[in-house]
C-alpha cells in the first residue's frame, strides 16, 4: 500500500519530467487501479511490455529523487509547518505569560532555522567550478 | 464483470484514494457504480475507511478486488 503512495508522490514532483506514454501508464497502473491485461488491452502490446514501461518509469521518477531530494525537502518542510503552527496556538492560549510567549518564539525560530539546513549531507557542498 | 478498484484522489503531494465498485468494461470514463470507502496515506499512521457491509455484499455478489484493494479490505477486516 505505502508504495502506491511513494510512487503518487514521485509522480506529483517528477511526473512532468516522464514522456507522455510514460505518464499515461503510471496513471493507469497506480492511479486508476488496472491490470497489466486491462493496460495492454487499452493501450495494445503485451503485458510484458506493460511491465517494462512502468519498471522503467518508476526507476526514472526514483533517479530524480535520488537526485533532486525534492520530496525529502517537501516533506521536512512539512513537519516544521505543523509544529510551527502548533507552537503558535500554543503561544495564543499563552498569551497572558510573556516569558511562555518568549520561550514559544525561541522555539518557533528553531523551527525556520531547521527549515535553512540542507536535507541531505550533498546539500550543502558546491562542485568544483560552479 | 464487476470490479473493486482504488481511484486516486486529492491535490498535488496530498493523494488519498477512493475504494470504488466499478464495471470492468468502462474502468477508464470516470463512472462508478459506488463508492465503499477511502484510504489516506496522509494521515499518520495512514486511515483505511471502509463500509465493510456493503464490500461484503458486492463481494458475495461476484465483485472482483484489485490486489492493492485485497490489501485494504483485509486490513479493514472484510476478508
Amino acid at each position: 500500500m505505502k508504495q502506491v503512495y511513494e510512487i503518487s508522490l514521485l509522480y506529483d514532483f517528477y511526473g512532468e519530467l516522464l514522456t507522455p506514454s510514460q505518464q499515461e501508464i503510471i496513471r493507469m497502473y497506480y492511479f486508476e487501479d488496472l491490470s497489466l491485461a486491462e493496460i495492454s488491452e487499452a493501450r495494445g502490446g503485451s503485458r510484458s511490455a506493460a511491465h517494462d514501461l512502468i519498471r522503467r518509469s518508476v526507476e526514472k521518477l526514483q533517479s530524480y529523487e535520488e537526485r533532486l531530494c525534492w520530496i525529502k525537502r517537501f516533506q521536512k518542510q512539512a513537519a516544521c509547518m505543523e509544529r510551527i503552527r502548533a507552537l503558535l496556538a500554543e503561544a495564543r492560549e499563552g498569551v497572558e505569560d510573556p516569558e511562555k510567549v518568549r520561550m514559544i518564539l525561541n522555539r518557533i525560530e528553531e523551527q525556520t532555522e531547521k527549515l535553512d539546513l540542507p536535507v541531505d549531507e550533498r546539500g550543502g557542498e558546491v562542485p568544483d567550478g560552479v | 464483470m464487476v470490479k473493486i478498484r482504488l481511484r486516486r484522489m486529492g491535490a498535488k503531494g496530498k493523494p488519498f484514494y477512493r475504494v470504488i465498485v466499478a464495471d470492468e468494461r468502462s474502468p477508464r470514463n470516470g463512472r462508478f457504480i459506488e463508492e465503499l470507502g477511502y484510504y489516506d496515506p496522509t494521515k499518520e499512521p495512514s486511515v483505511v475507511k471502509i463500509d465493510v457491509e456493503q464490500a461484503k455484499k458486492w463481494l458475495s455478489q461476484g465483485a472482483q478486488p484489485t490486489e492493492t484493494v485485497q490489501k485494504l479490505l483485509k486490513i479493514a477486516g472484510v476478508q
